[in-house]
C-alpha cells in the first residue's frame, strides 16, 4: 500500500533527560528532548506558548505545550502529568527512548507587543509549564532588558507538588524580578504564601504598575477566579493573557474537536486574551 | 464548453474505454442484509450504475474514506488501481458542493494543505448528474443550490430517458469525449428548463440569514429540546457528505506502528473529552449545537458558503428520524422571537 | 391482534387525560415529523398536542431508554410489549422509579414492519402497564403468529456461520447506532470508549468490528428483550440482533429465563442457583 507524503506523520525525537517533578500527590515528569536528525535540530524554531503533538509509537498522540524556552537551542522540554493513555505511556519511557513529535503548532504568546511592559505571571500546577517557556525566555540575559518589572506567582497544591525547583534560584536572583510561591493549605515547614492565587493578587503582587500585562495559566477553575479578580481590579482584559487546553488530534484546525465557536484552539490559540475569550462562546 | 449526446449503448462503450485508463466509481446497489442500499463503489460494469435516484451514501466514501493509512485505502477494491486517476460518475449537485467544502478545508486554506487529501483529489474527476426528482428529505435548493446543475463539476451528465447529454465544462477533459456525437445546446437548455419547472417545491425554506449569529445561538436554550430524541450515535455524521471530522489511530507496536486517519463524529460523547475527564460538550444538545453551528455558522465564518448541502441523508438515515430541517426551523423561530430584544442582551 | 388505528386513538385519549389532569409532565410516544411522514419519537407536554400520538407499523424505536433522561420527573410512556419488558428490566435494576412512571402498554402488538424480531416474538401483550390499549392476545393466537418460525442461523454449520457474520460485520461503520438504540446499552462508559484498558481498535476492519459485536452480544445475555431496535437502527442493514437473540434463546433454553418479565426479577447473571444447568451453550 502506498503511503503518501504527509506532515501528519511525526518526526523522531530522543528523550535525553527525564526529571521527576512532583513527589506524591500528582505525577508530573519533565521530558527533555532533541530531534534525532541534526539538521532538524538546527532548524527547529518555536515560540513560547506553542505546542507540539507528541506521539508514543503504537499508542497515540497528544498535545503538549513547550515548557522550555526557545533560547535553549540544544533541547526542548515538555512537562507531562499522568492522566490518560498517552501520558501514562510517556511516563513509562526511559531516557534514550525515541518518541514522535510534530509541530510546532498554535499562535504562541505575544512576544513583541509585551516588550517594554511590566509582566505578571500567575501559574497553577502543570499550568506553569507553558508559562515557564515564556518566563525563561523573558528572563534570559539576551531578553531581560526588553521588559520592565517581572513578577511571578506560582501556585501548587502542596510543597510536594512544586515544579521546576531548579529554576527558582535563577528566577529569584534575576534583577527587578520577584517570585512568590503559594500552596492551597497551610503546611508544616512552609513559610511562603498560602491560599489560592486569586486571593493573593492584592497582597502579594504590585498589579497597579502602568503598562502591566498578566499571563495566567492553570486549572480552568483557577483561571476563572484569577481572571475575574484581575478584571475586578481594573486590569484591561486585552492585557490578561491565558492559554487554553482542549482535546486535539490534528493541531492545524481541521479535525474538528478543539473549536470554540468558529475559533480553533490549536490554530487560532491556544493563547487568547481575556478580551478575545469574552467574544467567544463559553465552551471550554 | 462542449456538449455531447449519446445513447445508453454508446455510453456503455465510453465507459469501457474509460475504465482502461481510470478507476471508475459510481452509485450501485449493494446487498445489505434485508435491504439494498445505493452506494458509490468502484465498478467494472456500466449496467450496474443506478442513475435515477439519490444514492444512500455520498461519494465521501471514495474521496475521503473512513480509514486511510494517511493515504489511500479502499479495502482492496478489485476495481481500484492506485496508479490511475478516478472518475466518480453520477454525482448530484448536493454531493458536488460537499466536495467543495472538503476542498475549502483541506486544500484551499493556506494555513494548512492536507497532502493526502490533495493527492487523492488531484486524481479525481467528478462527472455530475442532473437531479430529476426531489426525494422526500432533500432540500438543497432551500439552501441556494441548484439541483439541476452545479458549476463545481468539470463534466456533467443530463439523463433524458435512455439518452445522455454530456456537458464538458473543463477543456482539460474534452479529449476524453472528443469522439462522441455532438449534442444540441438548445435541446439541453430546454431539458434543463423543463426539469426546473417540474421540480417539486421543497416543503422547507430557510428564512434566516447565515452565518447564524455565533454567540446568540450558542446561548439559545433550544438545543436540549431539539435533541430530546437523539440517540447520540454517529449516523448523521458518517453519512453526511460534508462532515469531515477525523481522528488518528495507531496499529502495530512501537517503531513499527502505522498511523491511520479515520472518520470521527462530533456526536459521540467521547469525541471532545479531555484526558482529565472534563468534557466541554457533555450533553447531546451541546454536541448537536456544535454540529448545526459548524455547518451554518462556523464554516461560513471561516470559509465561504454553508457546510450543509441539503442532501437529507442525516434525515433518512437517522434511527429516530431527527430532522435537521426541524432543527433549523426551531432556530429560525428562536431568532425571530428573540431577535426583537437583541439590544437588551449583552 | 389489535389494529394500529384503534391503538393510536386509545393512546391519544389516555395521554390527553393524563396531561389534562397533570398526572404526568410529558408523554413519550410516537408521532410524525414536521417535514417527513416518518415515524419519530415525540414528547408531548400539552394535552392539546396529544392527538399527535400515533401507533403504526413503523414505530420501530424502543422508547424505554428515554426514561433514563427524566429521572425524578413524572412521565408516561407508550410501550410495545418488548418495551414493557425493557421497563421491567430497568425497574429491576433500580434505574427508574415505578411511582414516577405511567405505562401505556400495547396489547396484541401487531408488530413492526421489517423488524425480524417480531417474527419470533411470543410476548405480544404488555407485561407491565397502568393503561392497556389494543386487545389482549391469547396464547393460541400468539402461537399461531410465530408458527413455523425457524432460526436460519441455527441451521448453519460453524463455517457457514462464520462466513455469514463476516459478511455482515464487514459493512459495519461503527456508528454505534445499534448500541445507542438499545435499552440495555446504558453503561456510563462503553467498553468501546475505554482507552485504559483498550479493548478495541479504532479501525473499521473486520476483526475490530467482530470484537465489537461479539462483546456487545455477550453483554446482552439475560438482558436483551429481543426488541430488534438495534437491527432497525443499523444504517447498513447488518444482522446486529443475531448474537443478542442467541443469548435470549440460550438463556431461555438453559436457565428457563426470559428477561424483563417481572419488575422483581433478578437479572440472569446476578443470580446463581445450585441446580443451574452447567451446559455451555457454545457446545
Amino acid at each position: 500500500m502506498k503511503v503518501e507524503k504527509t506532515d501528519m506523520l511525526p518526526q523522531k525525537a530522543e528523550i535525553i533527560e527525564i526529571k521527576q517533578e512532583t513527589k506524591t500527590n500528582l505525577n508530573i515528569k519533565t521530558f527533555r528532548l532533541r530531534f534525532k536528525d541534526r539538521s532538524q535540530r538546527d532548524n527547529f524554531q518555536f515560540k513560547p506558548g506553542q505546542f507540539m503533538m507528541v506521539t508514543v509509537f503504537g499508542v497515540g498522540e497528544a498535545p503538549f505545550g513547550f515548557a522550555s524556552s526557545p533560547t535553549e537551542k540544544e533541547y526542548f522540554e515538555f512537562s507531562v502529568k499522568e492522566v490518560g493513555l498517552v501520558t501514562e505511556a510517556l511516563h513509562n519511557l526511559k531516557e534514550g527512548d525515541i518518541i514522535g513529535v510534530r509541530g510546532p503548532y498554535g499562535n504562541g504568546f505575544p512576544l513583541e507587543s509585551t516588550e517594554g511592559k511590566n509582566i505578571i505571571f500567575i501559574g497553577g500546577g502543570i499550568g506553569i509549564a507553558p508559562l515557564r517557556s515564556l518566563i525563561n525566555y523573558v528572563l534570559d540575559e539576551e531578553n531581560r532588558h526588553k521588559y520592565k518589572k517581572i513578577q511571578l506567582l506560582n501556585a501548587f497544591r502542596s510543597p510536594e507538588d512544586t515544579l521546576y525547583c531548579d529554576d527558582y534560584e535563577w528566577w529569584e536572583n534575576t534583577e527587578n524580578t520577584e517570585v512568590k510561591y503559594t500552596i492551597d493549605e497551610p503546611c508544616e515547614g512552609w513559610s511562603k504564601c498560602v491560599g489560592f492565587p486569586h486571593t493573593l493578587i492584592v497582597e502579594e503582587l504590585n498589579y497597579e504598575l502602568p503598562d502591566t500585562r498578566v499571563f495566567t495559566c492553570g486549572p480552568p477553575i483557577m483561571i476563572k477566579f484569577v481572571t475575574e479578580k484581575l478584571r475586578e481590579l481594573g486590569i484591561d482584559p486585552a492585557e490578561i493573557i491565558t492559554t487554553l487546553e482542549m482535546r486535539m488530534s490534528c493541531g492545524v484546525g481541521k479535525c474538528g474537536r478543539c473549536n470554540i465557536g468558529h475559533y480553533y484552539v490549536c490554530k487560532d490559540g491556544p493563547v487568547f486574551t481575556l478580551e478575545q475569550l469574552g467574544e467567544m462562546p463559553d465552551e471550554y | 464548453m462542449m456538449i455531447k449526446k449519446i445513447s445508453k449503448e454508446r455510453f456503455k462503450k465510453l465507459f469501457d474505454e474509460l475504465k482502461e485508463e481510470y478507476n471508475i466509481a459510481a452509485p450501485i446497489l449493494k446487498d445489505k442484509g434485508k435491504e439494498k442500499i445505493l452506494e458509490y463503489d468502484f465498478i467494472n460494469d456500466f449496467d450496474q450504475i443506478v442513475w435515477d435516484r439519490q444514492p444512500d451514501s455520498s461519494p465521501k466514501n471514495i474521496i475521503f474514506p473512513q480509514n486511510s493509512m494517511l493515504g489511500n485505502d479502499y479495502k482492496g477494491s478489485k476495481y481500484y488501481d492506485d496508479n490511475l486517476s478516478t472518475i466518480i460518475m453520477g454525482v448530484r449537485s448536493c454531493d458536488i458542493e460537499a466536495v467543495k467544502v472538503f476542498d475549502q478545508v483541506f486544500i484551499e486554506d493556506d494555513s494548512y494543505i492536507d497532502d493526502s487529501y490533495k493527492n487523492r483529489r488531484d486524481k479525481t474527476i467528478i462527472m455530475g448528474i442532473s437531479c430529476a426528482e426531489r426525494e422526500d428529505s432533500c432540500f438543497c435548493d432551500s439552501l441556494g443550490l441548484d439541483p439541476i446543475e452545479s458549476d463545481y463539476a468539470p463534466v456533467y451528465i443530463f439523463k433524458d430517458e435512455d439518452e445522455f447529454f454530456i456537458k464538458i465544462k473543463d477543456e482539460k477533459y474534452e479529449d476524453l469525449f472528443e469522439d462522441l456525437p455532438k449534442g444540441d445546446q438548445a435541446q439541453l437548455k430546454a431539458l434543463k428548463k423543463q426539469r426546473k419547472e417540474e421540480f417539486k417545491e421543497s416543503s422547507f425554506t430557510l428564512d434566516i440569514p447565515t452565518p447564524l449569529p455565533e454567540k446568540e445561538m450558542f446561548e439559545a436554550d433550544i438545543w436540549e429540546e431539539m435533541t430530546e430524541k437523539c440517540l447520540g450515535c454517529g449516523v448523521c455524521t458518517y453519512y453526511c457528505p460534508t462532515c469531515y471530522c477525523f481522528n488518528f489511530f495507531w496499529e502495530g507496536e512501537d517503531g513499527e506502528s502505522t498511523k491511520y486517519k479515520s472518520w470521527d463524529s462530533c456526536m459521540f460523547s467521547s469525541y471532545s473529552v479531555h484526558a482529565s475527564g472534563h468534557n466541554p460538550r457533555d450533553s447531546k444538545g451541546k454536541r448537536y449545537r456544535n454540529r448545526i453551528m459548524h455547518k451554518f455558522s462556523y464554516h461560513p465564518l471561516n470559509y465561504e458558503g454553508l457546510a450543509c448541502v441539503g442532501c437529507g441523508r442525516c434525515i433518512d438515515r437517522c434511527p429516530v428520524n431527527l430532522d435537521i430541517r426541524e432543527a433549523l426551523k426551531m432556530t429560525e423561530e428562536y431568532l425571530l422571537e428573540e431577535g426583537g430584544d437583541e439590544s437588551g442582551k449583552d | 391482534m389489535s389494529n394500529y388505528d384503534s391503538i393510536s386513538q386509545e393512546i391519544s385519549e389516555i395521554a390527553k387525560k393524563l396531561l389534562k389532569e397533570s398526572k404526568v409532565d410529558k408523554v413519550i410516544g410516537f408521532g410524525l415529523g414536521r417535514f417527513t411522514k416518518e415515524i419519530t419519537p415525540i414528547f408531548i407536554k400539552k394535552a392539546e398536542d396529544a392527538d399527535r400520538l400515533i401507533f403504526n407499523k413503523n414505530c420501530e424505536m424502543s422508547l424505554t431508554k428515554y426514561l433514563l433522561n427524566y429521572k425524578g420527573e413524572k412521565v408516561a410512556i407508550v410501550a410495545k410489549p418488548c418495551d414493557s419488558r425493557a421497563i421491567n428490566a430497568y425497574l429491576s435494576e433500580d434505574l427508574i422509579k415505578r411511582e414516577d412512571l405511567v405505562i401505556i402498554g400495547i396489547n396484541g402488538c401487531p408488530g413492526i414492519e421489517g423488524n425480524t424480531a417480531c417474527e419470533e416474538c411470543n410476548i405480544r401483550n404488555a407485561v407491565i402497564c397502568d393503561y392497556s390499549v389494543g386487545q389482549e392476545m391469547s396464547e393460541e393466537e400468539i402461537q399461531a403468529e410465530i408458527e413455523g418460525f425457524e432460526d436460519e442461523i441455527d441451521k448453519m454449520n460453524q463455517a457457514e456461520r462464520l462466513a455469514y457474520f463476516q459478511n455482515e460485520f464487514e459493512r459495519c461503520t461503527r456508528c454505534y447506532a445499534c448500541r445507542e438504540a438499545c435499552y440495555v446499552c446504558n453503561c456510563e462508559q462503553c467498553f468501546t470508549d475505554s482507552n485504559k484498558p483498550k479493548w478495541l481498535g479504532e479501525s473499521v476492519k473486520l476483526n475490530d468490528n467482530f470484537t465489537y459485536h461479539l462483546m456487545r452480544g455477550i453483554h446482552m445475555a439475560g438482558r436483551c428483550v429481543n426488541c430488534g431496535a438495534c437491527e432497525m437502527a443499523c444504517p447498513e442493514g447488518i444482522d446486529v440482533r443475531a448474537f443478542a437473540a442467541k443469548m435470549c434463546s440460550a438463556a431461555e433454553e438453559i436457565f428457563d429465563y426470559k428477561s424483563g418479565m417481572d419488575p422483581e426479577q433478578k437479572t440472569l447473571l446476578s443470580e446463581y442457583k445450585v441446580d443451574d444447568s452447567e451446559k455451555g451453550f457454545m457446545e
